[in-house]
């Protein structure tokens, strides 16, 4: 995609800034210092664990950039929107991996809101560097789009919660150190306003993290069983009882992640690529053409959404953002991701799908170096792309509400 | 009525454009002049012809921003062709005629019906050729839904296959006019011009400059045409959102029934989207043409027009069907916008070739 673009599509920035010399300074740090073994990782598409996350997250930190959209007061860079965009296509078209969401995008930002100055200077600062690692610890076996019906409880007992219940498809909770944790602390009046948020420490005892495998052959999700954990009532953000304030204020953050798009842009780039490299060596065919069309429509899709992204931001921070908005762009982006994952996997699933994993892996890797390998289980793992976060069939409704004003 | 659409350029002309859209009531016979007499009232044949030819030199963005008003009530005036082709066309000439023609217009004394045939993303029709000094063939869809002065189209040299850009004079082809009425209610024109003789001042271009303010007014008409698509779109998602909301069915607002909801909200998604593209696409536009954006952007917001036409009438029930139902003039307008300058399979087997081409010579 043509950075030069965003002269014109993104808000007027203040004119001390020199963008392109901005974008050059980004290339030339993300180059040299994002190790290559690491965009290796990224460009052939394998799953990312926290070893790479964090590394990059501590490279990123040491050159104050840990945090594109945070404040500077709290270690971020201030930066403004287009350079935030900048950073993130930047960073998609060479490979980086993007930021960490759940510390960097979710909790972080949450905490500015509504955390008290002893817990911005507890968990902010980790954060940053990439000390701490973050889970969302939200869904629940009886509680998934319908997340007010949770029913993990926490009971006061002096200084400290006592927390007993069941977290479900908790992403990264076998790798994270904290779980950020809505929990159910009364059961009086409407079941939002009886939820409250509680950092959980994943080494605390009584807590165990089973792994739930799924279709596309990475672990990334877990059960996680809470039985007497205690936690202290300083790991509580926010008032009692108002859990579902900060999840809400956190969920329109999610749906207006400036990343979403250019690692969009970025992967039909490689389905682009890999269509052009099938031309070539079968030359045209009908269903060649076919494919061209998906792609053509996917292109244009995602300059959309590009233009959709930038538009909501600049509306979220002027205050004018509907919610029909966000929810539009988190459900079309979702399901963009789908489309660009399928037309992938239908170019390469015929070879690879009954191949996908090695029982006997190749000595130096190169299984897992296989870009075509790593879109099947893209494909499969972006199934989750419209269920997660809200399902689209909620952010319908949701978008519903607005629309009908009832 | 509820506002949902968003104008891709709000501002005065926006507002100015969408006062007098609104102010039109609604002809069964199709008579487009009381709409047009304001727009050549108000100058906007000369917005986009540069101050020094007499016209307002504004902004792309500005002249789309009148486009989409008017598409919100699909009004069949040829603003398009009339206020950006073919004043785009006679800039792109150097010759006596089309300097005159271009001021004349710019203040309103003349308007210019274009007729494109041969551009590459539009293979709609055979141009006419020129033998000699006659001309042989047929201009084919012209907008005739106003007077014009003018016709200004491309043809091919019958010896040298070369394309030509040849400009005439109305009055003379009135007993060659063929009318019809379109899905949207537009009048256009096949006229016939065999052995029509052409003098050489109205041979306006020839070769390759000719190819290229074909293929630039094609383009043109291509991003207008989107911009009017979207301006389409909002509007039948009001509309339908206000239909869902006040019609009473089995007892209850239809609005009330999840899977009418759902699909308004499908609606609404692609539109949003679609809107973000062509408001990108008429900047990126002003700065830099780039004919496979315009393509694909084109390729993309046909779909969605279509698709956002069907279900504003099948939403709409049997007032979906009904031409008095602003709705459904609003669905046959966003299918006859998606024709015009390139339809779908124009497009698509355009930018197929060139990444064919492309793949194959890597």
């Amino acid at each position: 995609m043509d950075l030069s673009t965003l002269h014109e599509v993104a808000p007027r920035a203040p004119a001390a800034v020199d963008y392109e010399a901005f974008r050059r300074e980004l290339v030339e740090y993300m180059e040299a210092q994002c190790p290559p073994e690491i965009r290796e990782i990224v460009r052939t598409n394998q799953k990312l664990g926290r070893r790479e996350w964090s590394e990059w997250q501590r490279i990123l930190n040491a050159r104050g950039w840990g945090a594109p959209n945070w404040p500077r007061e709290y270690g971020g860079t201030g930066w403004d929107l287009r350079q935030r965009y900048l950073f993130e296509e930047v960073s998609a078209q060479l490979d980086c991996p993007p930021l960490y969401h759940h510390g960097i995008g979710h909790i972080g930002p949450v905490i500015m809101q509504f955390g008290t100055p002893e817990q911005k200077a507890r968990f902010l600062p980790r954060i940053l560097d990439g000390s701490d690692w973050w889970c969302q610890g939200y869904s629940e076996p009886e509680a998934g789009s319908d997340l007010a019906s949770l029913k993990t409880r926490a009971v006061r007992d002096g200084d400290e919660y006592v927390i007993n219940g069941q977290k479900m498809w908790t992403s990264h909770a076998q790798e994270a150190d904290l779980m950020y944790t809505l929990v159910r602390t009364s059961t009086e009046g409407r079941k939002q306003a009886g939820i409250t948020l509680l950092v959980v420490p994943l080494a605390t005892p009584g807590i165990e993290v089973r792994p739930i495998p799924t279709i596309d052959g990475w672990q990334h999700v877990n059960e996680v069983f809470l039985n007497d954990v205690r936690v202290p009532v300083g790991n509580r953000i926010g008032e009692e009882g108002g859990g579902w304030t900060c999840a809400k204020f956190l969920l329109d953050r999610e749906r207006l992640s400036p990343a979403t798009v250019p690692r969009l842009a970025r992967q039909l780039e490689q389905v682009e690529e890999m269509l052009r490299g099938r031309l070539r060596e079968e030359g045209a065919s009908p269903s060649l053409h076919g494919m061209l069309e998906r792609l053509f429509l996917a292109q244009a899709s995602v300059c959309g959404a590009r233009e959709m992204l930038l538009s909501a931001i600049q509306e979220e921070m002027a205050g004018t953002l509907r919610s029909a908005k966000s929810s539009a762009l988190k459900l079309h982006c979702s399901e963009l991701a789908q489309q660009i994952s399928t037309l992938a996997f239908d170019g390469c699933a015929p070879r690879y799908a009954p191949r996908l994993r090695p029982l006997a892996p190749a000595a130096d890797g190169a299984d897992e170096r296989d870009p075509q390998r790593q879109l099947v289980h893209t494909y499969l793992f972006f199934r989750s792309r419209t269920i997660a976060g809200g399902t689209s069939e909620v952010q319908k409704n949701v978008i519903a509400r607005e629309l009908f004003e009832a | 009525m509820r506002t949902i659409a968003t104008p891709l350029f709000a501002g005065d002309v926006h507002e100015t454009a969408l006062r007098l859209a609104q102010a039109q009531p609604w002809d069964a016979s199709g008579d487009a002049g009381p709409a047009w007499q304001q727009i050549l009232e108000l100058g906007w044949q000369g917005v986009l012809v540069d101050g020094e030819r007499g016209g307002a030199g504004a902004e792309l963005a500005d002249f789309a921003a009148i486009v989409e008003a008017l598409a919100t009530r699909a009004l069949t005036v040829p603003v398009i062709e009339r206020c950006a082709i073919a004043p785009a066309l006679l800039a792109a000439c150097d010759s006596p005629l089309a300097r005159e023609l271009l001021e004349r217009v710019a203040s309103g004394n003349a308007s210019v019906a274009p007729a494109l045939h041969a551009a590459p993303q539009h293979a709609a029709a055979q141009p006419p050729t020129l033998r000699g000094d006659r001309l042989f063939g047929t201009v084919a869809t012209v907008d005739w839904s106003v007077p014009a002065t003018h016709v200004v189209f491309d043809a091919l040299d019958g010896t040298s296959d070369a394309a030509l850009l040849i400009v005439l004079d109305a009055a003379e082809l009135s007993s060659r006019v063929r009318r019809f009425v379109g899905i949207d209610g537009r009048t256009s024109a096949d006229i016939e011009v065999s052995d029509l003789r052409v003098a050489e001042p109205h041979l306006l271009l020839r070769g390759a400059p000719a190819a290229q303010a074909v293929a630039m007014g094609q383009q043109l008409g291509s991003v207008f045409g989107c911009v009017a698509t979207i301006g389409a779109c909002g509007a039948m998602i009001e509309q339908t959102v206000e239909h869902l909301r006040t019609r009473i069915q089995f007892g209850t607002a239809l609005a009330t029934f999840q899977a009418l909801r759902h699909r308004v909200v499908d609606m609404y998604v692609a539109y949003e989207n679609a809107r973000g593209l062509v408001r990108e696409q008429v900047l990126l536009h002003a700065q830099a043409p780039d004919a496979r954006h315009v393509a694909r952007t084109r390729l993309y917001v046909q779909g969605v027009g279509r698709s956002l036409a069907d279900s504003t009438i099948q939403l709409h029930g049997g007032m979906g069907m009904s031409e008095e139902t602003l709705a459904a003039r609003l669905a046959m307008h966003a299918l006859m916008t998606a024709l015009r300058y390139g339809d779908r399979s124009d497009c698509l087997d355009w930018l197929v070739s060139e990444v064919v081409d492309e793949a194959l010579a890597a």
